[in-house]
């Protein structure tokens, strides 16, 4: 490319210059600051880069003009991305981008002996709520010593969930093998002699019984019940010890039957999965009396079970021995229902995927795997379901994603809501459809397309505009977590939400934690009171002005 | 893995049960002898050694969907540090303990803390009692690392590196990775005894460079303690801009600065770790890590049209022999330019890759490299033939559709630059082979060969055996290897200045003095419980023969470290199917 002189001088002209300073206090410049100048869209494109050096500045030239987001990394510190707008020719303006300091939390973990455990991955784990149950990932990882510390660092305030993961022999043999053949590193052909001890270690003891299993903090096996730590700016949080526990695989013995006859049934499998749905196990009952047997972990499992007189699923907690475990198995059968749009606006019905999910959820990342075929409705709005015996509830995509708050909805349907789903006298949306055969109602399905809008002003105690304020809608049934919705108010402390599904709602705004904690009602209810109740009827305008929760 | 492994127990189990054996013993600590409970023996299958049967599989192996294995393969020892295997198959095994808590792998036969160990045959019946096991503890590094401006670093990357021998040259390895804390704390442990280097790097990398079989890289890796063990590690460096004073902007990135603060790995201090102890105040400072980085610009073309090729991966790949090698990496955009930062001054393999690959050697100096063209090819085709000579003393001749083109290794031999693809992988009847090579230097490896051995290698004129093979144009000539077969054995005896025979010692055969180039030439075994030793396939010519009391994996093949020994060799001349018997003095 070349330019002309004038086209240059053009060029610059119309270019600002973005420049600030990185700081954790007032006049308290920080040094190591990655300051990054990022395109302000989806991809976030990397547009410039610079280190700060003890003076805390940074400045980026030639800066076209546009929306931008920017950046900071800098370790102990965090801050989320500001936004910003470069118009040509202004002059440049001063940002000071004030850092929060980071917590961390430190103790030990101990095998059920009371000895150190080394190299046991501990992790951070925040709380997510698909399908609208919480669920665990972890954000940060670290391995024990052989004296068994670990200290999670580098926290960004927050709700946090700690486990220690031991290394299963099984994992361990597998990560052996990924190893040999370039996993984390690559072993040279020259010296790359692995020790045959541990591999015929690893080798011997994948195959017993005795499994060491995740721990959660304060002390469980069972994830639903891990207790949350909050970790606030500048916290270090010490003594959080952990057990593994060596424990033993239980023995599930149990009949398949037919829940028509109560007879066993023939060519039952039962499958469960294993380690988060990485693994599977699976059995066949005997075909002469229905009974199987299989060995589980403690913890966490969803058995499938298939066969010739229908499938059942089932979710189960094991924690001991199991002797009698009935599963009835029935065959699938239909749901008929009806899908009525209101109003005239509407795309077309063939945009809709009706499909039961299972709930509780299956275990492990296999949702998929549980929910029925879809089935587009008809043009005058009929629908046939295949399902069997069990608890659902009915997603209708685009516009009801049961499991997830984000949608994208095509621009026909971005109007519409589920405003209703009833089977006879139950309330399917917001309660359970359960099943134990062909239902004799049909499932009628409701959708609005009459949503309201909500402005919300954010004030601090002293009445001042809260700016930049995290804002959350929760809906008064909290387990519609399709209903949440976030955002963040502009430099007046005001933001508009709308196409809101009518129903009732609470707000609550805040600055300085993380917007996915705000799902967990568990959280929710330490500042239930703080929150602003509001309705939103059908094509409605609500005003409301929420108080800023500080002093995370 | 294990579904393997069991198929293999119950394909070669057999109806008859022959007459089980059993082995007896303790394991205790080494250096205080006292027993210690816990530690897990194990028996696994070796493989025959001379004049040896391996191990006769189970009997009635049961077939659930988790089987046992046959007898009881491992035992936890008591609280007396005893231990009794019993219902053993008779056979030859290797004997094992481990044990968690910060102990190195013991083996039946190991002399030393990280030494190999020997395998035991086990006659029919044979109850064999007093086996002693010795555990050594592990050691711990722990320290400090520092940024440059003397404060705490977290999230560096720490490792313990030991010095090894890789094709004949020193070069170091990765043993335990680490990071640091968020105050600049690190904890290497679980070390077996022995010298260390200690190298600190900050910016973990967390994405590797998408390098063909080299997937992304852990900062942490931490592997219960092993005698040998070890692995090499890519990262993409990571580039950070700073602006001077004089307001010039630069890029820097970090390499390893190894203890006590140096960059050159072969000035390194090395720590002594010892048995349970804790080698503290290992402090380095990254700062002279710090180094300006450049860039490598150019152009990918398509070999076959001539066209600039998109979306090729490019790295540049120092051609040096590193554990943690930075690779700069970019891919190529819509008009085959590529932009790779982060290069530092030194010899590059500058490999374009998409199905096809192209191979360039540059040197980065002290500014960006512009304007290189990396051009792909499919390779050239070629083509060429195994052919038998002579006649195999034993009768025992390799089977030519075993034999094989293993390798085309350059030098310095290392991952990730393409060498060649095979388009048969046995040779045809008549001995001829094909395959794509890509443009380079090469040694050939053979494999397959049994008792057989490599006589020459030619292709047109050029001694390929001798001189290796220069890809730099498509051949016009096949690659002509003849297998001799009328190699020669040497057994022998180790023995120390008493004549007694010493077993599990390391006998080495070196080539001649002309010949130390050739590895193909070289050879090591390790002498068997009775200090005998057996080498075979050896191509006709004059040798010499060394026993060790000691000696390092690869040292050997060091022509410096072996001229030190020169005259403490056997000199031994292997005629044609000849079989020589040589007794040899260990080098203490």
């Amino acid at each position: 490319m070349t330019l002309t002189a004038a086209a240059l001088l053009a060029f610059i002209l119309q270019n600002a210059s973005v420049q600030g300073t990185v700081v954790r206090a007032a006049n308290s410049p920080l040094s190591k600051a990655t300051v990054e100048l990022r395109s302000d869209d989806t991809e976030g494109r990397l547009i410039d880069t610079i280190t700060t050096e003890a003076d805390g500045r940074f400045s980026f030239q030639n800066v076209r003009p546009g929306r931008y987001r920017i950046v900071v990394a800098r370790s102990g510190y965090v801050r989320p991305p500001q936004m910003i707008t470069v118009t040509g020719g202004e002059r440049p303006r001063d940002i000071e981008l004030l850092m929060n300091p980071t917590g961390a939390i430190s103790g030990r973990v101990f095998d059920a002996n009371g000895e150190p455990l080394g190299n046991v991955e501990v992790m951070a784990m925040k709380a997510s709520y698909p399908e609208g149950r919480r669920s665990l990932t972890p954000v940060g990882t670290v391995v024990t010593n052989d004296q068994g510390e670990y200290r999670l660092f580098w926290l960004a305030p927050g709700r946090y969930y700690v486990s220690a993961q031991p290394f299963s022999d099984r994992r361990r043999l597998m990560a052996g093998i990924m190893m040999i053949g370039g996993g984390a590193g690559y072993f040279s052909a020259a010296t790359g002699l692995r020790d045959p001890a541990l591999e015929v270690l690893a080798i011997n003891e994948a195959g017993d019984e005795q499994q060491q299993v995740p721990v959660y903090y304060s002390g469980t096996i069972d994830e639903r019940t891990a207790t949350a730590i909050d970790v606030r700016a500048g916290a270090d949080i010490s003594g959080l010890n952990l057990s593994v526990v060596s424990v033993r695989e239980a023995r599930v013995r149990g009949i398949v039957v037919s829940s028509a006859t109560g007879r066993p049934v023939q060519y039952g499998t039962v499958q469960a999965d294993e380690d988060g749905g990485i693994n599977r196990r699976e059995v066949r009952a005997n075909p002469e009396n229905g009974t199987f047997e299989i060995k589980l972990l403690p913890g966490p499992h969803t058995l499938n079970v298939t066969s010739e007189a229908g499938s059942a699923y089932m979710t189960l907690f094991v924690t001991s021995d199991i002797d009698s475990l009935s599963i009835p198995v029935s065959p699938d059968f239909d749901v008929r229902g009806r899908i009525i749009v209101e109003g005239t606006n509407r795309g077309s019905l063939d945009d809709l995927r009706m499909t039961l999910r299972r709930d509780p959820p299956p275990i492990g990342p296999q949702a998929n795997r549980f929910s029925t075929a879809y089935s587009v409705p008809l043009a005058d709005g009929t629908f046939t379901l295949d399902a069997s015996a069990g608890d659902f509830r009915v997603n209708v995509a685009p516009i009801l994603n049961v499991g997830f708050p984000s949608r994208q909805i095509p621009a026909a349907w971005r109007d519409a809501y589920v405003k209703s789903i009833r089977l006879g006298d139950a309330d399917v949306l917001n309660g359970i459809l359960h099943l134990d055969g062909p239902p004799k109602a049909p499932l009628e399905i409701v959708v609005g397309t009459n949503p309201g809008t909500l402005d919300v002003r954010v004030v601090n105690d002293k009445l001042q505009p809260g700016v930049d304020a995290s804002v959350i809608l929760v809906p008064n049934v909290r387990r519609r977590i399709d209903l949440y919705r976030t955002a963040t108010t502009d430099s007046a402390g005001l933001l508009r939400l709308d196409r809101v599904p009518p129903g009732d709602y609470k707000i609550f705004a805040w600055t300085g934690s993380d917007t996915a904690d705000w799902y967990d009602s568990e959280f929710i209810r330490n500042y239930e009171n703080r929150g602003q109740a509001v309705r939103i009827v059908e094509g409605g305008r609500v005003e409301a002005q929420v108080t800023l929760i500080s002093g995370f | 893995m294990i579904l393997f492994l069991f198929l293999l127990l119950i394909v070669s189990q057999q109806p008859q049960a022959p007459q089980p054996a059993s082995i007896e013993g303790i394991v205790v600590t080494m250096g205080t002898g006292q027993p210690l409970a816990g530690a897990k023996v194990a028996l696994d299958p070796a493989e025959a050694g001379p004049g040896q049967d391996g191990p006769i599989p189970c009997p009635n192996v049961p077939v659930p969907d988790m089987p046992e294995p046959c007898g009881p393969k491992i035992a936890t020892s008591g609280t007396d540090g005893r231990f009794v295997l019993s219902g053993i198959n008779p056979g030859t095994y290797r004997l094992y303990a481990t044990r968690n808590g910060g102990y190195v792998p013991a083996e039946f036969g190991q002399r030393t803390a990280t030494g190999e160990g020997i395998s035991v045959p086990l006659a029919p019946g044979q109850k064999m009692t007093g086996v002693v096991l010795q555990m050594s503890p592990t050691g711990t590094i722990t320290g400090r690392i520092y940024d440059r401006d003397g404060e705490p670093l977290g999230r560096a990357q720490v490792q313990a590196l030991r010095s090894v021998y890789r094709d004949g040259r020193r070069t170091m390895t990765i043993i335990q990775s680490v990071e640091t804390n968020d105050r600049g704390e690190y904890r290497l442990f679980w070390l077996a005894p022995g010298q260390y280097y200690v190298s600190a790097k900050p910016d973990i990398p967390t994405r590797g460079p998408g390098l063909p079989g080299l997937p992304a890289t852990n900062a942490v890796r931490i592997t219960d303690p092993a005698r040998f063990g070890t692995y090499e590690q890519d990262s993409v460096p990571v580039v950070r801009k700073r602006a001077l004073k004089t307001e010039e902007i630069i890029e820097e990135t970090s390499i390893p600065v190894y203890f006590p603060g140096i960059v050159d790995m072969q000035m390194a201090s090395p720590l002594a770790v010892g048995a349970g102890t804790v080698t503290g105040g290992v402090d380095i400072s990254i700062a002279p890590g710090i180094v300006q980085t450049h860039h490598i610009r150019g152009r990918v073309i398509d070999g076959s049209n001539g066209q600039p090729l998109a979306r090729a991966s490019v790295t540049a790949i120092p051609r040096t022999l590193e554990p943690l090698r930075s690779v700069p990496a970019a891919q190529s955009d819509a008009n085959g330019f590529f932009d790779l930062a982060g290069a530092i001054p030194g010899s590059y393999f500058l490999i374009a890759q998409t199905r096809n690959s192209g191979v360039v050697e540059i040197e980065v100096g002290n500014r960006d490299l512009d304007g290189i063209a990396v051009v792909t090819t499919q390779g050239f085709k070629l083509t060429g033939r195994f052919m038998m000579e002579g006649r195999a003393a034993d009768g025992r001749e390799p089977r030519l559709a075993g034999l094989r083109i293993a390798r085309l290794v350059r030098d310095p031999d290392l991952p990730g630059v393409p060498s060649a693809e095979f388009t048969s992988t046995s040779p045809a009847e008549d001995g001829s082979f094909r395959m794509d090579v890509a443009p380079g230097d090469f040694q050939v490896q053979v494999r397959g060969l049994g008792n057989g051995y490599v006589k020459s290698m030619r292709m047109g004129n050029d001694d390929v055996l001798d001189g290796g093979l220069h890809i730099r144009t498509a051949p016009e000539n096949p690659l002509e290897i003849v297998i001799g077969l009328d190699a020669g054995t040497i057994q022998g005896t180790a023995v120390n200045a008493q004549q007694q025979a010493l077993p599990n010692r390391r006998v080495t055969l070196i080539p001649d003095v002309r010949l130390r180039h050739r590895a193909d030439l070289y050879q090591s075994v390790q002498t068997d419980n009775s200090g005998q030793f057996r080498l075979q396939g050896i191509p006709p010519g004059n040798y010499k023969l060394f026993a060790w009391e000691g000696i390092e994996t690869g040292a050997w093949l060091d022509p410096a470290f072996i001229r030190d020994y020169e005259d403490r060799g056997t000199t031994v001349s292997v005629r044609p199917a000849g079989s020589e018997n040589v007794q040899l003095t260990v080098i203490p």
